[in-house]
């Protein structure tokens, strides 16, 4: 009976110990797994992970790009579907306003293109390089005044020169006005022409400085001149310095006629005319000074 | 089990998944068969429970590198897979699912449960899962059941696994 029952411990011991064995392992695998689970879940970072996941991209990419290829040619290429005759419409409209839509701004591209070439020619000018040109356009006209859709939002001032910004001329901008008052969104410019105008000008070579008053009529004109400066129709007459708002002088007009000046004849009279046609002029560009470094 | 096999497989099967499944969607691209879970679920339940449960780790960790539930976020399959995976091996210990119908059925169900699994752990974690939710826990795992079961054929040739199920070991008599 001891024999037996030796015998029986003897053959069921080994068994046991071999199936707690395996309990264990297959416990210890578990909670191994769970662990790195959870390390990859809640502490491994971000960046790590996203790092991890394309490094796998960039060493299989040789099959993986092979795979999309096959998906690419396997996709279909188009889909026909069948639609209603109002869902027809609909579509029709759709598509109109969208080429409606690319066609202005196609115009606007082309605006935006031929403002930054004109500014580009602008700056270009010797004595202009330190200006930041304030593009503006005219909303509203009257004799001797205009008003810009800039204003103080954009950096404009009273006093600041204005100048014509036309694709025509190009290369003959001239100055039309300074910023007589100045709105969040708006400015008004008095115009060279303006009688309130009083613009110190030069007239060709001669160094010599001489206002420029407004007649009221699109014309202005300079008085007090001695007749010993030697004046002549189609001298260009310049707006001259004037510190904080202009660093070199620029082209305001022409001579138009020199006479004798009715009320004074022992002086001459100068008429100017503006060189660009302000009637026809829709843009304009306001000068403003950097500071020089 | 032989690991340099199941290495090839599961390493494939993440290829095909990120890339060539795709050819396979029905309707939506998120319906898509998931052919780590039907190997997940092959394993489960064709193998002991130590190489089930370091196979179902494996290809979570396999899930997560090419086809995350979040992007840039490994864990949730790593936890899902295993966890349901060493279920489903200690569940097959008792109830043996053999016949196709049946195996289809519990491809469904895991895929149900992982996917929701997955998607509750990346909650923890702030995320949203990257795919619709009624593919993730309906169309996928359905399209998974339909194919799942014919996949383990060839997957059962390839480990040398063609038993229709996991057997219990034979009881050794204590008595002779």
């Amino acid at each position: 009976m001891r024999f037996g029952a030796s015998a029986f411990g003897h053959r069921l011991g080994p068994a046991i110990m071999k199936n707690k064995w395996a309990s264990k392992s297959k416990g210890m695998l578990f909670a191994w797994g769970m662990l790195a689970g959870l390390i990859f879940l809640f502490l491994v970072p971000r960046d790590a992970a996203g790092r991890l996941q394309l490094t796998y991209a960039r060493v299989f990419r040789w099959p993986l790009a092979m795979g999309s290829g096959v998906v690419r040619v396997a996709a279909p290429t188009h889909v026909v579907r069948n639609v209603s005759a109002k869902e027809y419409e609909e579509l029709l409209n759709a598509c109109r306003q969208l080429r409606n839509a690319s066609a202005n701004l196609e115009t606007q591209l082309q605006e935006a293109n031929s403002l930054i070439e004109r500014l580009t020619k602008l700056r270009a000018k010797t004595g202009m390089e330190h200006i930041q040109p304030i593009p503006g356009k005219i909303v509203m006209q009257s004799k001797d005044e205009l008003t810009i859709n800039q204003g103080q939002e954009s950096g404009v001032a009273v006093g600041q020169y204005v100048m014509s910004l036309t694709s025509a001329r190009l290369n003959d901008q001239c100055v039309i006005g300074v910023i007589s008052s100045v709105l969040a969104k708006n400015a008004r410019v008095k115009l060279i022409t303006d009688p309130r105008s009083k613009m110190p000008v030069s007239i060709g070579d001669l160094h010599v400085a001489w206002f420029l008053e407004g007649r009221g009529d699109g014309t202005a004109r300079i008085a007090n001149i001695d007749p010993k400066y030697a004046i002549r129709e189609h001298d260009i007459v310049y707006a001259e310095k004037k510190r904080g708002f202009l660093d070199v002088p620029v082209v305001a007009g022409e001579v138009v006629q020199c006479r004798p000046d009715p009320d004074k004849p022992v002086v001459q009279e100068v008429t100017v005319r503006p060189l660009c046609d302000i009637a026809d002029l829709s843009d304009v560009v306001v000068i403003r000074l950097t500071p020089v470094p | 089990m032989r690991w340099f096999r199941f290495a090839a497989l599961v390493l494939v099967a993440s290829l095909l998944q990120t890339g060539l499944v795709r050819v396979m969607a029905v309707l939506h691209p998120d319906t898509k068969p998931d052919l780590l879970l039907i190997l997940l679920v092959f394993f489960a339940l064709r193998s002991n429970s130590k190489d089930a449960i370091i196979a179902s780790f494996a290809i979570g960790l396999a899930a997560d590198l090419s086809n995350p539930t979040v992007s840039r976020l490994m864990g949730p399959r790593i936890i899902s897979f295993g966890l349901l995976g060493a279920l489903l091996c200690d569940l097959n210990s008792t109830v043996s699912v053999r016949r196709l119908p049946y195996q289809a059925i519990v491809i469904f169900l895991m895929g149900c449960l992982t996917a929701g699994l997955s998607c509750l752990l990346a909650f923890l974690r702030g995320e949203t899962a990257s795919t619709g939710l009624t593919a993730a826990f309906l169309w996928q795992p359905l399209y998974s059941a339909i194919l799942g079961p014919f996949l383990f054929f060839p997957v059962g040739w390839w480990m040398s696994m063609h038993g229709k199920g996991y057997r219990r070991p034979a009881r050794k008599p204590l008595f002779r």
